[in-house]
């Protein structure tokens, strides 16, 4: 290997260590990964409600009592998927506090306290054509529009809390045949108190100088423009090339880029669940379900189907039959470290284009209103045409197979270029 | 012997373990392998003789060795090994460590 290509190696090896190493990545990505199976259970919920609940795709054309069963599902759906901003903040909490070694769950609580203080406590009605305001938290500051000011209030609180914990002089003394317990809570009592104040006081400050609030500007001016360039081709096929970029090297890229990543398709399915319980049509294409299906998939499947269709390798026909029943599953390590795609300069080209023709199929498909957009959420390890089938119904399947199809179409040639190097190394061998 | 395999949740070196278990039990041990997720080390540290890294978390090396200390040895699987599911040759490399640590 070339010089170059050693301080490649050795730059994105730290690079990816770094991130891990990071305690507020590793604590956003730490809190969605616990918050995970709610967010699966919330969307079932959702679809609980469209087959079973709905007068016009459901059970309940037919049997009408079931549409009595719809606000216990929609109930459980808003608990869970439209109020996902509170517990993520409050995880954060926790996994910060644990990490800054003070008490952890008064960390947590502290992080969501300041999280409401600057969160609007009154909502807009409008009653007898007349607006007023009552009291009340929006769904917006409850809800995924939420996350990414909960996220750096989160952040800040749980600093902010460690920081004055650190000093002995606010540290309120008992006696010592007081219980650690009690002990523990009256010594974050000055600290809890000056946490809370300076985020709220940061709260009204902002909202007296700019005339809104915190929560609604974070999220028009930096979340909501960083959701759309998220949701682009564009934005897709970065997040795409980074993450292959790791795994060229070995590098569990979907590690790397996940505390970046998951907020967002967090974020989208949120979105869209909430778009179908209002009855409008969801419009985020990029979710979990999605990423499942449409790049997860195509990283090692199509090198299977294309070594068993052209290649005339041994050895890479012997890894292809190891590799192809992780693969149905979107489990690629067999494939990626056996063949191996690490540092195969002959498949870098497909292994990148593969995952972004089949994404780029699917987001086409969803953007043309051909395949609807996902909001049923797909946990990982769900099979091929299953992955397609839970997330995008019908529709989702035959764009998987064209999209998968397309993949190992894009393999074939380059399995013929090292089938070609096979031989030549063979003839200089003899 | 106890032998711990770590990697993303677990589920790639979930492949290679029972790989592994095949060829101990060819090979007439009685050995105990399990794999977990990166984040679940440190709760299982005492319980196992030796961890081996999946090669795709192998930048956690570092921090996945403070926290082992001096309980056991760590040591990344090697790739080809790992990726082909070569469980003889994983179940070697985790003997090796053990025996020469």
């Amino acid at each position: 290997m070339s010089k170059f290509s050693d301080k490649f190696v050795d730059g994105m090896s730290l690079v990816a260590e770094k991130v891990d190493e990071n305690k507020f990545l590793g604590a956003i990505k730490d809190s969605f990964t616990i918050y995970m199976p709610f967010v699966i259970v919330g969307s079932f919920m959702n679809l609980f409600n469209t087959i079973l609940c709905s007068t016009t795709t459901g059970l309940a054309k037919w049997v009408p009592a079931l549409e009595a069963l719809k606000p216990i599902f929609t109930a459980a759906n808003f608990a869970t998927l439209s109020c996902m901003t509170l517990p993520i903040v409050f995880l954060i909490g926790l996994k910060l506090g644990k990490k800054n070694n003070v008490p952890e769950h008064i960390s947590a609580i502290m992080a969501l306290a300041s999280y409401l203080t600057i969160c609007p406590q009154i909502v807009s009605v409008v009653v007898d054509d007349k607006t007023g305001t009552a009291s009340g938290l929006p769904g917006a500051a409850l809800g995924s529009q939420g996350l990414f000011v909960g996220m750096l209030v989160a952040i800040l609180a749980s600093q902010l809390f460690a920081f004055l914990m650190t000093f002995d002089k606010l540290k309120i003394k008992m006696p010592a045949s007081v219980p650690t317990a009690i002990t523990t809570s009256f010594n974050a009592l000055i600290p809890i108190v000056l946490t809370l104040l300076g985020v709220s006081v940061g709260g009204y400050a902002f909202r007296q100088i700019s005339g809104q609030y915190l929560t609604d500007w974070i999220y028009t001016t930096i979340q909501h423009p960083l959701e759309n360039a998220f949701q682009s081709p564009a934005g897709l096929f970065i997040i795409i090339l980074v993450c292959r970029a790791f795994w060229f090297l070995g590098i569990h890229g979907d590690l790397i880029i996940k505390p970046v990543r998951d907020p967002f398709l967090a974020a989208a399915l949120a979105a869209n669940v909430a778009a179908v319980a209002a009855g409008q049509t969801p419009s985020s294409p990029i979710t979990y379900g999605f990423w499942v299906a449409f790049v997860v998939l195509p990283v090692s499947l199509p090198v299977c189907l294309a070594t068993f269709l052209v290649s005339k390798r041994e050895d890479y026909r012997a890894v292809a039959k190891v590799a192809i029943g992780p693969a149905l599953f979107g489990i690629s390590e067999p494939m990626v470290f056996g063949l191996p795609l690490v540092l195969n300069t002959t498949m870098l080209i497909p292994s990148i284009l593969s995952v972004m023709l089949c994404s780029g199929t699917a987001l086409f498909a969803s953007t043309i209103g051909f395949m609807p957009c996902n909001t049923v959420d797909v946990a990982f390890g769900t099979p091929v045409l299953l992955s397609a089938l839970i997330g995008h119904g019908w529709q989702g399947v035959v764009v998987q197979i064209i999209g998968l199809a397309l993949a190992t179409l894009v393999y074939i040639p380059f399995m013929i270029i090292a089938n070609k190097q096979a031989e030549a190394e063979q003839a200089a061998q003899n | 012997m106890k032998i711990m395999l770590a990697c993303c949740l677990g589920m790639s070196t979930s492949v290679v373990v029972q790989k592994m278990k095949d060829a101990a039990k060819e090979q007439g041990k009685d050995y105990e392998i399990w794999a977990v997720d990166q984040n679940k080390i440190a709760e299982n540290v005492g319980n196992f003789d030796v961890l081996l890294l999946g090669p795709q978390v192998r930048h956690l090396q570092r921090k996945v060795k403070a926290t082992v200390g001096d309980s056991a040895p760590v040591a990344v699987i090697d790739a080809l090994a790992y990726g082909r599911c070569n469980g003889a040759a994983i179940l070697k490399q985790a003997e090796d460590l053990v025996n020469n640590g």
